[in-house]
Parts: structure tokens; sequence; C-alpha cells
């Protein structure tokens, strides 16, 4: 969300591969959520001017706790949880040479910011990997932006760019895929016939959580098993329709349950990787007899709904 | 016959790795190379606990589900969504982009919130 609001610099993960030498993880744990991140792209790999691998690369991970990640990381910035902001507050001070009065911020001690700061600015391609925990701490969005603001203080004495480490493959497709079509990435509303787009407002979560929906298509997640409690007792409350091949939480409390085939496995298709790259899915197996497929439902979908306008 | 399909893209999380081997026999995926320990089980099983084949509808979420066609059960959403004054359409990052290019043009055309599951 941040993103939109200061923009950041992108590179891809080829990119990154071939140059960083300076890798930072903020609040993701890339070695149980993205197994062959650091194998295939960010560290372990060997690039063109990398080819060393590991041993041309420093790893710095922010962490409040320890993980299996922290544990290959060169530093370890162990933070107080929910300290995100405060932290890369300090580390921008730092980098501009101001002395702290205090011996240690966010539960880190000022030294290791001073030493990280150090190792970032003498970098020659930076790169930071945020995920969840960033944006799930007190702050959410804020801490994104002070991280882009980070990075961007950090592109004064090198390159350094930043990406966010999604989970879903195709979170970055949706988001592609809807602001060309409406200009917005995410939480776009569209029920005044143009599109508008306030988060805090206009996202899922706050039209479940305040009551405002009174229908619901669910499509291939599970807000069931993942959504504050308040938000699922409106679902309950509402026709909910979910397109999901799986028995879920959100399944079971549904009206309508549509399965469809998996994309990527029994259907091709189109993905965006976290960088922006896309790919092409393949199909490799038979769709099981009957089953339709996501864009058929859909484009089905679409015919009635304009028979129906 | 184990028939091997080369450079499939891993549709499990968003580094979509591209060098996946996956070996298959009778339509059915009995094993995969370069893949990592989740993608791999989401390869192997990747049709979970229950796999639903067909589409599922009941008036009150109390009763039972009664099995249904397609054609009716979209419809029927379709009916939903149009009705609606303020339908919120959630999800969409585990769909491939032509399926999210259309399921957005319903959105639009039914005047919906749409959302997906960006928390980053
Ligand atoms: S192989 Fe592992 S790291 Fe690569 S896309 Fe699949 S789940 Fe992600």
């Amino acid at each position: 969300m941040a993103l939109q609001e200061v923009g950041y610099p992108v590179c891809t993960l080829g990119e990154a591969k071939n140059r960083s030498d300076l890798v930072i993880f903020w609040g993701c744990n890339p070695i149980h959520a993205h197994p062959r991140h650091m194998g295939r792209y960010s560290v372990y790999a060997r690039g063109f001017f990398r080819d060393r691998g590991r041993n041309d690369r420093t790893v710095i991970v922010v962490d409040p706790r320890k993980t299996d990640t922290t544990k290959l990381a060169d530093i370890h910035i162990q933070l107080e949880p929910h300290k995100d902001y405060e932290l890369a507050c300090a580390m921008r001070a730092a980098l501009r040479g101001y002395e702290f009065e205090v011996d240690s911020v966010a539960g880190v001690p000022v030294e290791t910011i001073y030493e990280a700061m150090d190792l970032c600015k003498s970098a020659q391609f930076g790169q930071l990997y945020f995920g969840m925990g960033v944006t799930m701490s007190k702050g959410r969005h804020r801490n994104v932006d002070i991280a882009i603001s980070l990075v961007i203080d950090l592109n004064a004495y090198t390159k350094f760019g930043l990406m966010p480490m999604r989970g879903h493959y195709n979170v970055n497709g949706f988001n592609q895929v809807v602001t060309w079509l409406t200009g917005y990435p995410f939480g776009v509303d569209l029920t005044r016939g143009y599109p508008r787009y306030n988060p805090g407002e206009t996202c899922a979560n706050d039209v479940l959580q305040r009551g405002e929906t009174d229908m619901m298509l669910n499509i291939a997640a599970d807000p069931g098993a993942h959504f504050p409690q308040k938000a699922i007792k409106h679902m309950t409350k509402i026709p909910l329709v979910c397109i999901d091949p799986h028995q879920t939480p959100t399944t079971e409390i549904s009206n309508i349950v549509i399965p469809t085939s998996f994309s990527g496995l029994e259907t091709g298709g189109t993905a965006y990787r976290m960088d922006g790259v896309p790919l092409e899915l393949k199909k490799i197996i038979d769709v099981p007899e009957g089953v339709w497929t996501d864009k058929d439902v859909f484009e089905y979908m679409l015919k009635k709904v304009r028979e129906m306008l | 016959m184990v028939e091997i399909v080369k450079n499939v893209v891993c549709p499990f999380c968003g580094c979509l790795c591209d060098d996946i081997e996956v070996m298959v026999e009778n339509n059915h995926i009995v094993g995969t190379k370069n893949a990592c320990r989740i993608g791999h089980a989401k390869f192997m099983h990747f049709e979970g606990a229950v796999r639903y084949t067909e589409p599922l509808m009941r008036e009150n979420k109390k009763d039972d589900f009664k099995k249904t066609d397609y054609e009716t059960a979209i419809e029927e959403t379709a009916r939903l969504l149009v009705e609606s004054k303020l339908p919120l359409m959630y999800g969409f990052s585990s769909i491939d982009c032509n399926a999210q290019h259309a399921a957005v043009n319903v959105g639009i055309d039914v005047g919906a919130i749409l959302d997906n599951t960006a928390s980053v």
C-alpha cells in the first residue's frame, strides 16, 4: 500500500542474483515460506558478478524472533516486536551520521545499527526483501513507508532495491490486472459506478467488520480461517459463494461452492512473480471430468450478469 | 509409462520457480525434481484432504449442501451479485491472470468491491 505513496526502486530477481552483494530480509523467513528464494535468487545463487554465491554476499536479517533464516545471517538485528518503525527511523538517522544519545533503539544496540548501516553504505548493490512481519506488525503500511524512505536514503550512497515477499503465487498478478482495469491495485470500490480506493474503508476486512457488505464472493482464499472473528461473524450472516477446489473453513459457512481446476497443474495461464515478471503456467495433467476452469466460470458469470443488468 | 514434464512453473509461492520437473503417470503426478519441500508436497497432494468436483448449493447455511450443475450455481451467483447493494469479491491470489481478468470484469459490471490477499 505504501508502495504507491512514494514509489519504490525495483529490480528483477535475476538482477538481484547477478548483482546484489548485500541482502536484508526484514520480517520474513524465506527458509520456511519461500524455501528456494535464497538458493535460486537472493543469497546462495552464483550470479554473473557474484560467482562465489554466499561468500560474495552479506546477509542481514531483521526479525524479533530467532528463526532458521536468522541462523544463516551475518547480522541478526533482533528488534523488540512491533518496533519496526522505530528501528527504521534509527537506521535512517545512523545513515545520516547523527549521534544517538541512547544505548539502544527498539532493543537493538546502537553499535549494531551503525555497523549494519556501514555495511549497507559500502555495498555495491543492496536489496531489501520484506514480508508479513513488517506489514502485520504495529504501524502496518507505515512501516513499509519508512522502509522505502530508508531505501531512498541509501540510494544516495549506492544502488539499493526493495521487494515484497509475496505469499500466494499470483498476488502480484491480481494487482497488475486490477490496476490495468480500474487504476488501483486492490481494495477498489466500484459500487458507485466509478473506481474509488481508500484502504481502511474499501478493503475486504473493513466492509466485513463494519457489516456493510451484503454478499460475498470468495475466490480461492480462506478468510474463514484468517480473518478476525468479527469479519467472519458477518460472513456467516450474508450470502457467501466460494470458488475453491477444496473444502476449507470458508466453504463450511458458504451457500454456494463452485469447484474449479488448479491453474498451473490442470490448466495453463499466466502468473506474475514477486518481482513483477510474468511467467507462463503449464498444464501438466488433465482436469477431472466435468470440472470447469476459473476462466470458464468467470466468463459464464460475466455473460449471465450482463443478461441480468 | 512415466512421462517427465520439464520447466514447469511451481504455482505455490511468489517465487514461481520455473525449473521444476514433474513426473506424470496415468494423469497422476508421481514425483518432482528441483521443487522445495513445500512445492513438492503441494505437487504431490494438491488435491488436499477433500476436493470438490461438483458445485454445491444450499439456501440456509444450517442445511446440508445439495449437488447442482455449474450453470445453475453460476447463474445463482450472478443473481446474488446483481441484486446485492454492496457485493464483495475477495481472494484472487491463487488463480491465473486470464481468470482474474474475467473476474474483475464481473466486479466492474455489478459494481463490487474487489480486494485480494495482499497482506504483503
Ligand atoms: S518450489 Fe518452493 S520456493 Fe519455488 S515456487 Fe514452489 S514453493 Fe516456492
